[in-house]
């Protein structure tokens, strides 16, 4: 079973943004998905992703729409908008600034000269 | 992008709704679909999936808050389910509903008060710019100055940007249009009285300069009433003569409507027109007769200004060297706003306090009443909670309930406050130093708004609390239960009832005192004796005669007019009654080798005037028809001068001389004593005072005692027809104006007393009143509660008085402690009321008894109900129901 660890909401945005580049997808889709490219790390349950998928929605940044999933079942799909597009980008770049910064900050060692 | 979204989710809530239970399913059905082809059993793989999914209602409440609006809709939500639970318990709302109205509707028309007194600038620009000059005596402020001083100051002072004098008192005219004279109030102001207030006339001008001199062509500015009342609102009457008391005063302007100028030593307050003061300064140095108002230079502070008052009056002493005042203490600047509402600030925020008292005991009520209704509604709550509703959304909705008693409570009292001001501004003092009107503005709309919103949290939030954090699952099982014994609950309401037993005792105790000193202000002897007099004022045209002579041959000859009005015993005039405003100043005595100064009260009254007012003559003579303007000067004083400047030894033969600055001193001999009589109020020790004889006065100091009251001892009630008939039979022309009888006088004058007193007993008997029923509601509950008790306790023997000594007993256990508690709050508290009590101490144990036996009364009544109501119960069926 995929380890569960607490998701700050803004990254748990920026994922399901990241999942929906390659194309729509239904909830339970981008729910795979996520727990697909984090190797398992993050399981994100259906509690925590329909407020989030409505919010990105009332935010601008995706659309949906009724569908067929692969089971013949009508599902609600949704997908990028130009603006979401925009806002996985800078979100990606804000994160990789981030992440570099925590990264050299904890590998300080201990004992080191300030 | 949001605002669409907030539409749709607002408008069309129930389509987003649909859809979203759509999107929920068909997610719980794809999961479901995974486990089957997984290999699981279909109706195994449809309940694990709702049990990873965590439910579909769950879900689509967690959606549904991150929908943009979610707050707004949900508060819409909960207002109408407020509603709706509202109206199914009619008599629990009606009562909650109604007892915060009257609360807050209290609350509100006092706040009214203090809003047009307190807290509102006066209606001038820019009023915090205005000061008041002030003389601070050893006795206390006197809020006057002489011409000298006037002209002085507006000279030599740096501070101001401009400086206006007012006569002390208005004076009288008799206006004439047409055949009848009235009576006009006018207020002597110099030329840049308006100026210095910062209002501009709504028709023509205000005085130039010359007109403010003397001896030139009169001028006056009318008030926006007169202007509508005697001249019909004429759009030409600007530039127009009138005749006031047989003179034409040219109209140079018409003030606006609602225009006032406040003095608060004035009885009445409304004035109907303006004059110019025309100040000579060296002529009227002998009395404090003008106060000063002045207006800060820009940039100035208060105590910059203090400072150069400071200066000039050091300046004044140099330049003129008998300048001098006993027992004086420098010349002070007050804002005018605090000079205007200095009296009635304490009293007014003593009854703001005493009404959110009762509005905290109406408060508590509430709560209470919440507490009651709360367990019937325990199961729904917990159903609630069950069905996956967070603590805190089931806490918001309660409170919105709660929320929502209170505001219907606030409307209800905002709706009817216009009739409670009205009723309060109606028994209101005369003296009330209102600039405008009192009424339900937008500062008290908010005030009642803010006040119903800490009303229904108060009410509420205890409650809501503890009834979201309901058992679940117990109060499920125990379902329609409703007296599921919450001894918590119980305990806290009956602790409440205590604290509204303690507030009404710190009420009742307050109105006690106020009443018990109200009585004591009623039989104190005023000196003089008020019943069978009538009175009214006459203002001498200063035109018409002109000199003191002539004046006071009139005066004699209508005193002999009114002597023989049939019914009459004896008449007199006086510069002043007791209790109207009246002139003061220095003087000097002189006794054997000793001189002493004193600051007196002076007045000129006509020889009967002892002996019509009923005052006795304590040592030497009362003025006699020989103390005319050929024979010694004479004057009488009354016994606090005697005691002030000679105390002990004899006054009798002694001079006295008004300090007159520049001006030669006035020496006259002392012939008579008279006893004292109550000046400014019933509540104020007499004063020092100095009587003259009319005939004796000459022209200048004549012009000083300007005003006339006249006193008319009979034994039966004259009326104003009859004055004005043998007024006319001596001299036509003149008016006779505020006819009243002399216990009119004296009662205005405990108006303001009456006013608090009778507020505080009101306030006090809600207070009681709401206890009471507080009291009831927990003793009624109390008995319901314990039903079967009852029952086993009669079928084991107790008779029905036993019974009943149960409940009383109970009754007494809440209510002692909060009486004991309200006493201890007495004692501490109501030396606030200190400066309202007249002969009465802060903590007199006659009061506080009086006060703890009515509340055993109350308590006693409370119990009597539920105590009957406990008697009636069927041991039977009692015990049948375990």
């Amino acid at each position: 079973m995929a380890k569960q660890l607490d998701l700050l909401q803004g990254t748990l945005d920026l994922l399901i943004l990241k999942t929906l580049q390659l194309g729509p997808l239904h909830g339970l889709g981008v729910s795979r998905r996520i727990e697909q490219i984090t190797r398992g790390t993050f399981h994100v349950g259906a509690g925590s992703l329909f407020p989030a998928l409505h919010r990105l929605e009332e935010a601008g940044w995706v659309t949906s729409s009724w569908g067929e999933s692969e089971n013949n079942r009508r599902a609600r799909f949704y997908q990028l908008t130009r603006a979401g597009r925009r806002r996985l980008e800078s979100e990606t770049e804000r994160w990789g600034r981030i992440s570099l910064a925590m990264q050299r900050a904890l590998a300080v060692p201990a004992d080191a000269a300030q | 992008m949001r605002l669409r979204f907030l539409f749709r989710n607002l408008i069309r809530g129930a389509r987003v709704d649909r859809q979203l239970d759509d999107e929920v399913r068909s997610f719980v059905d794809m999961l479901a679909d995974d486990k089957v082809a997984q290999g699981i059993a279909p109706e195994e793989a449809r309940r694990q999936a709702h049990i990873e999914a965590g439910g579909i209602e769950q879900l689509k409440e967690a959606t549904r808050d991150a929908h943009t609006g979610a707050w707004l809709e949900s508060f819409v939500r909960d207002v109408r389910y407020g509603l709706r639970m509202l109206a199914r318990t009619p008599d629990f709302s009606a009562v909650a509903v109604l007892t915060l109205a009257l609360g807050i509707g209290a609350n509100t028309a006092i706040f009214s008060l203090v809003n047009v007194l307190l807290l509102r600038p006066l209606a001038y620009p820019q009023s915090g710019r205005l000061v008041h000059a002030q003389w601070r005596f050893a006795q206390g402020d006197v809020p006057s100055v002489t011409g000298t001083e006037f002209a002085f100051w507006t000279e030599h002072s740096r501070a101001f940007e401009s400086t206006a004098a007012v006569a002390l008192f208005p004076s009288g005219f008799n206006l004439v249009t047409g055949s009848e004279p009235a009576y006009v109030k006018a207020l002597a102001v110099s030329r840049d009285f308006f100026r210095t207030l910062g209002v501009q006339p709504v028709l023509g001008r205000t005085f130039t300069a010359d007109e403010d001199r003397p001896n030139t062509p009169k001028a006056v500015v009318l008030s926006y009433g007169l202007w509508q009342r005697r001249f019909a609102s004429d759009p030409g009457i600007v530039g127009r003569t009138i005749q006031l008391d047989n003179t034409s005063y040219l109209v140079t302007g018409v003030m606006p409507k609602g225009f006032v100028f406040v003095l608060p030593y004035a009885v009445v307050q409304h004035v109907d027109a303006w004059v110019p003061l025309a100040l000579v300064p060296d002529a009227h140095d002998q009395g404090h007769d003008f106060t000063m108002i002045a207006r800060l230079n820009p940039g100035i502070r208060l105590e910059q200004a203090q400072s150069d008052m400071a200066r000039v009056l050091a300046e004044i002493r140099q330049d003129i060297p008998g300048h001098v005042r006993s027992n004086e203490g420098g010349m002070w600047l007050v804002p005018y706003q605090k000079w205007v509402t200095g009296d009635i600030r304490a009293p007014l925020l003593i009854l703001f306090a005493a009404v959110g008292l009762v509005l905290l005991i109406a408060t508590v009520n509430v709560a209470n009443l919440i507490l009651t209704r709360a367990v019937v509604r325990q199961p729904e709550v917990a159903v609630r909670l069950a069905l996956g509703a967070s603590q805190g959304r089931v806490l918001r909705q309660l409170l919105t309930e709660h929320l929502l008693l209170a505001f219907l409570g606030g409307a209800l009292a905002v709706i009817v406050a216009p009739v409670a001001v009205h009723a309060l501004l109606a028994f209101a003092p005369q003296s009330l130093p209102l600039t405008a009107v009192p009424h339900v503005d937008l500062a008290v709309l908010a005030f009642a708004f803010c006040v119903s919103a800490a009303a229904g949290l108060a009410a509420g939030i205890l409650p809501a609390m503890s009834a979201s954090r309901s058992d679940v699952s117990n109060s499920i099982k125990q379902g329609a239960r409703t007296l599921s014994g919450n001894s918590a609950h119980a305990r806290l309401k009956n602790f409440m009832v205590t604290g509204e037993v303690a507030l009404s005792v710190l009420l009742l105790s307050g109105a006690m005192l106020l009443t018990l000193s109200l009585i004591a202000l009623e039989r104190t002897d005023p000196g003089f004796n008020p019943r069978a007099l009538s009175t009214f004022h006459l203002w001498i045209p200063a035109d018409k005669f002109e000199t003191a002579a002539t004046t006071w041959d009139f005066e004699r000859r209508l005193l002999a007019r009114l002597s023989s009005v049939p019914g009459a015993e004896s008449a007199a005039v006086v510069s002043a009654l007791p209790l109207e405003p009246g002139l003061n100043g220095d003087a000097t005595v002189t006794t054997g080798k000793r001189e002493a100064h004193v600051y007196v009260e002076k007045r000129s009254a006509s020889p009967d005037y002892f002996r019509t007012m009923q005052i006795p003559v304590v040592q030497g003579r009362a003025f006699r028809e020989s103390d005319d303007a050929s024979a010694g000067l004479v004057v009488i004083v009354n016994q606090t001068f005697a005691h002030l400047c000679c105390p002990g030894g004899n006054v009798l033969g002694g001079q006295v001389a008004l300090n007159a600055g520049s001006k030669g001193t006035w020496p006259r001999q002392i012939v008579g004593v008279v006893a004292d009589t109550r000046e400014e109020a019933i509540a104020e020790p007499a004063p020092a005072m100095v009587f003259f004889p009319p005939a004796q006065l000459d022209d200048e100091l004549r012009a000083v005692f300007s005003g006339s009251s006249w006193v008319i001892r009979s034994h039966a009630p004259l009326s104003a027809g009859e004055i004005q008939r043998a007024v006319a039979h001596v001299d036509n022309g003149e008016a006779v104006a505020d006819f009243a009888p002399m216990t009119d006088i004296v009662a205005e004058s405990l108006a303001p007393s009456r006013f608090i007193t009778t507020l505080m007993i009101v306030f006090a008997a809600l207070a009681l009143l709401l206890a009471a029923i507080g009291l009831y509601g927990v003793l009624s509950y109390s008995v319901a509660e314990r039903t079967h008790e009852i029952g086993l306790r009669m079928a084991l023997g107790a008779e029905r008085r036993d019974v009943r000594a149960m409940v009383l007993s109970d009754g007494f256990r809440v209510a002692l402690p909060g009486v004991a508690v309200g006493l201890a709050l007495a004692l501490a508290l109501t030396r606030l009321l200190r400066n309202l009590l007249f002969g009465v101490s802060p903590t007199n144990p006659e009061a506080l008894l009086a006060v703890t036996l009515i509340l055993v009364a109350v308590a006693s009544l409370a119990s009597y109900i539920p105590g009957w109501r406990a008697t009636r119960v069927d041991p039977m069926t009692a015990l049948r129901y375990e």
